[in-house]
This record gives C-alpha cells, sequence and structure tokens, in this order.
C-alpha cells in the first residue's frame, strides 16, 4: 500500500514510519507542506494520505481542498494539534476521512489508520 | 564423325565430382549438330539432367560457336549446386569461466587492482571457474545438418551434418531456448567425462597458494596439500585439508578435518561453524561452534569451543581456551611450569551478549525516566498545550512506548541467553594424564590455580554447594577441589574474560 506523509516535522514523519511499519509493510512518500505534497500526488498516487493541519506555504486543510478536486476516493486522515469541534467539521467538510488530535499514541494512530482503511476498502 | 583424321564430333565431359558438365565442340560442326535435338541425345547419353536452364545455354553456346566462325572450344554448360554442409555445435564461455582452461588463465583472468593502488593482490586471484546461481555460465550453439546439393546428372549429393559436441548439461545448469547456459546452483564450473556441470564441491590438488588464490568457495572445499600462510580458505560446506595449514585463515559454514595440522604461528585464525578435528594446533586463534576434537596437541593458542573439547591422548599446553561443554584431555600444560587456562561452563559469545544487555538497560531505563518526567509535566496542563507542547508530547508517548519496547526485548533476551547457556553449558574437565603447574582454571564462580602437578585419571566438576571437586577416577574417591589446587571463589559470576583479582 502506498501511503504519502505531510508533515512539517521530521519526526512527527518518523513517529508515522515507525508506527506504518508495525502495521505491514508500505511504500512511503513524504512531503513537507502541502506544495510539495501537491507536486508528488500525481507521481505516487497514494491509497492513504496523512497530512497535518498547521505547515507553511500550503497548510494542511487547503492541500485537503485541493487534492479532493482530483481525487475524491483516497482516504485522508488529518493529524493535527487543532482540537476545536469546529475546526474538526471543517476538515471533515473539506473531504477529510477521520482525525487524530495531537498529542496521540502510537497506538490511537495505528488504530486510526485502521479504522479507516476498513472503513474505505467497504464496499459502498 | 571424323574429317581428314580431325575429331569433328561434339563431346560432353562430366567431372568426376559430377558438379560441371563442358561441352567439347571441335572446329567446323554443321549446324545440325548444333541442334537441340542432336545435343540432346548426346546429354541424354551422360544422364545429364536436360533442365531450361541447361537448353538456355546451350542455345547461346551454339550461336557464341557460330559467330566466332565455328572454332574448336570447351564450354561449361552445366553445374551442380554444392551441399552446405552442417554447423559443428559449440561452445562459448564467458570469460573466465571455461572449465577447459588451465588454472594459470584463470587466475590471469581473476585479476583485480589491491586497495589503493594499480598492482594486483596475488592473493585475490583465483584459479578456480567459480560461479554464483543465475549467473551466465556461456552459449550453446547446436550442430545443424546443412543442406543437400544435386549434381549435373540430377543426383542428391548428401551435406556433411555438422558435429556435436556430446556435451551433456546436468541440472546444475539451465539451458534456455537461446541457447544460454546460466547457472542454476553456485559452485565450480566443470566439464567432465562429457558433462558440463556447476558442481558444490571443489577439489584443489595443489597447496593454496600463488597457484591458486584465496579459496572463497559456496560449498564443500578438499585441498589435498596444504594451505600456505598468508593464504584464506573460505567455505560454507565442509572443509577437508590433508596437508598442512600454516599462518592462514580458516572460515568453514560447516565441519572442518584439518588432518595434517595447524601450524598458525600466532597469526592463523579459524572459524568452524559445526565440528572441527584437528591433528594438531599451534599459534591458533578462532572458534569452533560445536565440538573440537584434537589428536595431538593445542599450544598456545586462543580457542573458544561451542560445546565439547576432546584430546583424549593429546594435551592442551599453553594458551587461552574456552569451553561450554567438556573438556577431555590427557595432559594439561606442560612441565616447564608455563601458563595455559582453561575457562569452562560459560559461552563467551553469549556472555558478551549478555553483557551488552546488561550495560543497554540501564540506558533505556535512564530515557525512560527522562522522557518520562517530560511528559508527566505536560500532561498536568493537557487541556492548555500550544501545538509545539502537543508534538512535544507526541514525541515523548512515542519515545516511551519504543523504550517499552525496548526494555521487554531486553528482558526477553537475557532470559533467552540464561535458557541458552544453561542448556548448553557443563563444567565438566576429565585429565586422563597429568595436570601440570602452571595451569588455571576458569570456572563460572571460581578461578583454580594449580601450583604443583596433579596426577590423574582424574574429573572435575561442580559438587554439591556448587563447590568444584575432583573425583579419583581410579579409586572413585571424591576430594574438594581446594585440597589439591588454589581456589578462589566469586559471589557472582563475573564478566568474560575478566581474571580473578
Amino acid at each position: 500500500m502506498k501511503i504519502m506523509l505531510i508533515d512539517d516535522s521530521k519526526t512527527m514523519r518518523n513517529i508515522q514510519k515507525s508506527v506504518l511499519a508495525q502495521l505491514g509493510s508500505h511504500v512511503v512518500e513524504e512531503a513537507c507542506d502541502g506544495q510539495d505534497a501537491l507536486s508528488k500526488v500525481g507521481a505516487f498516487q497514494p491509497d492513504l494520505v496523512l497530512v497535518d493541519w498547521n505547515m507553511p506555504n500550503m497548510d494542511g486543510l487547503s492541500f485537503v481542498k485541493a487534492f479532493r478536486q482530483q481525487n475524491r476516493a483516497t482516504p485522508i486522515i488529518m493529524v493535527t494539534t487543532e482540537s476545536e469541534r469546529s475546526r474538526v467539521v471543517e476538515a471533515i467538510v473539506a473531504g477529510v476521512n477521520n482525525y487524530v488530535v495531537k498529542p496521540f499514541t502510537p497506538d490511537v494512530l495505528a488504530q486510526r489508520i485502521k479504522e479507516t482503511l476498513l472503513k474505505t476498502s467497504a464496499p459502498a | 564423325m571424323s574429317s581428314g583424321g580431325r575429331e569433328v564430333e561434339m563431346r560432353i565431359v562430366v567431372a568426376e565430382d559430377g558438379m560441371t558438365a563442358t561441352l567439347r565442340l571441335p572446329a567446323g560442326l554443321e549446324d545440325a549438330a548444333l541442334e537441340l535435338g542432336a545435343l540432346g541425345e548426346a546429354l541424354r547419353s551422360e544422364s545429364i539432367h536436360i533442365s531450361a536452364e541447361v537448353k538456355r545455354v546451350l542455345t547461346e553456346i551454339g550461336e557464341a560457336y557460330r559467330a566466332a566462325g565455328r572454332e574448336a572450344r570447351d564450354v561449361v554448360f552445366a553445374r551442380g549446386r554444392a551441399p552446405e554442409h552442417g554447423r559443428d555445435e559449440a561452445i562459448a564461455f564467458e570469460p573466465g569461466l571455461d572449465p577447459r582452461a588451465s588454472a594459470a588463465d584463470h587466475l590471469a583472468h581473476s585479476e583485480r587492482p589491491a586497495e589503493g593502488g594499480q598492482s594486483h593482490s596475488h592473493y585475490e586471484r583465483s584459479a578456480f571457474a567459480l560461479v554464483n546461481r543465475g549467473q551466465a555460465i556461456g552459449r550453446l550453439t547446436l550442430a545443424t545438418l546443412g543442406e543437400d546439393g544435386q549434381d549435373v546428372r540430377g543426383r542428391s549429393v548428401a551435406a556433411r551434418p555438422g558435429r556435436t559436441l556430446g556435451l551433456r548439461v546436468d541440472a546444475s545448469i539451465e539451458q534456455r531456448a537461446d541457447g544460454a547456459l546460466v547457472a542454476a546452483a553456485d559452485g565450480a564450473v566443470r566439464l567432465a567425462s562429457g558433462t558440463l556441470s556447476v558442481v558444490s564441491a571443489l577439489e584443489v590438488r595443489s597447496f593454496v597458494d600463488f597457484s591458486t588464490g584465496n579459496i572463497v568457495f559456496p560449498g564443500d572445499v578438499t585441498v589435498h596439500k596444504g594451505v600456505r600462510d598468508c593464504f584464506r580458505v573460505r567455505c560454507s560446506g565442509t572443509l577437508t585439508v590433508f596437508g598442512l595449514v600454516e599462518a592462514a585463515g580458516i572460515d568453514c559454514g560447516s565441519d572442518a578435518w584439518l588432518r595434517g595440522g595447524f601450524a598458525g604461528r600466532e597469526k592463523g585464525t579459524v572459524v568452524v561453524e559445526r565440528d572441527l578435528t584437528v591433528k594438531y594446533a599451534d599459534g591458533v586463534t578462532g572458534v569452533v561452534g560445536r565440538d573440537l576434537t584434537v589428536e595431538k596437541e593445542i599450544v598456545n593458542s586462543q580457542l573458544t569451543v561451542g560445546r565439547r573439547l576432546v584430546a583424549q591422548r593429546g594435551a592442551v599446553i599453553g594458551g587461552r581456551i574456552h569451553a561450554a561443554g567438556s573438556v577431555e584431555v590427557d595432559q594439561l600444560g606442560s612441565e616447564s611450569g608455563g601458563e595455559t587456562s582453561l575457562t569452562l561452563g560459560t559461552m563467551p559469545l553469549v556472555g558478551a551478549l549478555r553483557s551488552r544487555l546488561r550495560h543497554v538497560r540501564p540506558a533505556i531505563d535512564g530515557r525512560r525516566t527522562k522522557a518520562s518526567a517530560e511528559h508527566d509535566s505536560l500532561r498536568k496542563n493537557a487541556s492548555k498545550l500550544t501545538p509545539s507542547q502537543a508534538e512535544r508530547m507526541t514525541e515523548l508517548q512515542y519515545e516511551l512506548s519504543q523504550m517499552a519496547a525496548l526494555a521487554g526485548k531486553c528482558e526477553r533476551g537475557m532470559e533467552r541467553l540464561a535458557a541458552v547457556e544453561s542448556a548448553h553449558t557443563r563444567v565438566e574437565l576429565t585429565v586422563w594424564g597429568r595436570i601440570h603447574a602452571g595451569v588455571t582454571l576458569r570456572l563460572p564462580r571460581h578461578e583454580v590455580a594449580f601450583g604443583e602437578e596433579v596426577r590423574g585419571p582424574i574429573r572435575i566438576t561442580i559438587g554439591e554447594g556448587g563447590r568444584p571437586v575432583a573425583t579419583h577416577l581410579s579409586s572413585g574417591s571424591v576430594t574438594d577441589l581446594r585440597e589439591i589446587a588454589k581456589v578462589v571463589r566469586f559471589e557472582a559470576e563475573r564478566p568474560q574474560g575478566e581474571a580473578a583479582a
């Protein structure tokens, strides 16, 4: 499975990679902001996207909106410190499938990834 | 017909091989004689096949003859078709892989530059055609039958079929449709009795020296002579050396028999994953995974033995020997009283791993404590965390989970190593002849120094209460080892290789 990790913190991306490694073998592409991610999604064609909200150049929400214009199927998990209900709703309206609030434990992230994949792979 | 003694009849002459027919025309022939009807009769008498082409050529010859004033001439008017003989079967080997090539050719081909220089390392050359699975060995071009020809009389002239090499290719080589030969196994390319194969056994009929280069082979190796100074023999299978191994390196992935002995002169090294049987070992350093059997003696060697050391009629003189299992020797030490050290009942490699784990654990605990303290202080304000604090807390939670996993692995590793050591170690030294003064025995919690000679047969073990005892095998009597040697007891197991104070 091809998974794209979008976060301006390399440490955070490494944590996410480590969690993914425990879930099985994946091909991972990393991006440091929304703009970087948009330049890579076309070639990479991810099966799942994990995206931070607050990033330089292009934030996660703008990325989600732009990405959803070309791809409505690939599941997106927003991994962010933005915990207010209104923000969560905003993200979901923009096209996010699931939401993880920082701080999170590796177990919580793993659980959300599994949940999201299960939901999106289930026949409609 | 003749006119005034001159030949006036035309003749047809067929070459001996039947491949050409010549029309011999005398001077002054009448037109009637040149007509196809008259010629046809002559051709039929020679059984020449009259094809349209022959007819055309004869007509042209007649016209040319008349045009040239009817002068005598010989003209070839028919030619047969020569046979195309078949192509012989041929094999072309990749460079350096022709098993028919001489050792010198292989050596020359395998020359490669030594580190940092333009010169070649003569040790790293190889006199053998060695391949890895999947490597192209060469290409086989099959023989063809050829195409038959035809003589002027229309008879078939047989083509000679190409000769075959009479070569068989066994299952160790994949023969592809395009003729490519690809190794289906690791080993040496061999052509013997008409069979081309990749064999997993290498025979070195000479010494391992500059005529062979180092031997690195993925299978069994037999060296009929010896291994010279500074050369290396490395194989994944069984190794047999009939001659003397000098100050060389032996690295064997299975069992090794060094029948001529090993005169390492403090430079020889040996690593044998399973059992090593050696005539004698002098000045050798190394590791034997399982049993070490010595016919004569081990002198001034530093050897670690994973299981038993058996030198029933031999001696261990000088050096340091470490055996996890039982040891049986005739003589331990020498009359000269030189230092001989024998460590029993521990596994140095396992011990080293345990020691490393013991050192790792406090570092893990230290990191856990530090991360935990920072995490706890952040958690107190969990509802008011800034984004950077939230990220930091995620990092700390990750670090704590990692540390917990590592600590668990460490714990399980220590338990597993302890179980391995307990299952594979044994303190049992049997000496049939003598233990000489100068011998030091290192046991898990004791160090035993022999200041005077002790006569065998004697067996040293750990008795009840964990004390080392000596059983005199001739009488069956058991004595505390303190009665015959100086014994120092340690409360805790000493780290590997650490001598008593």
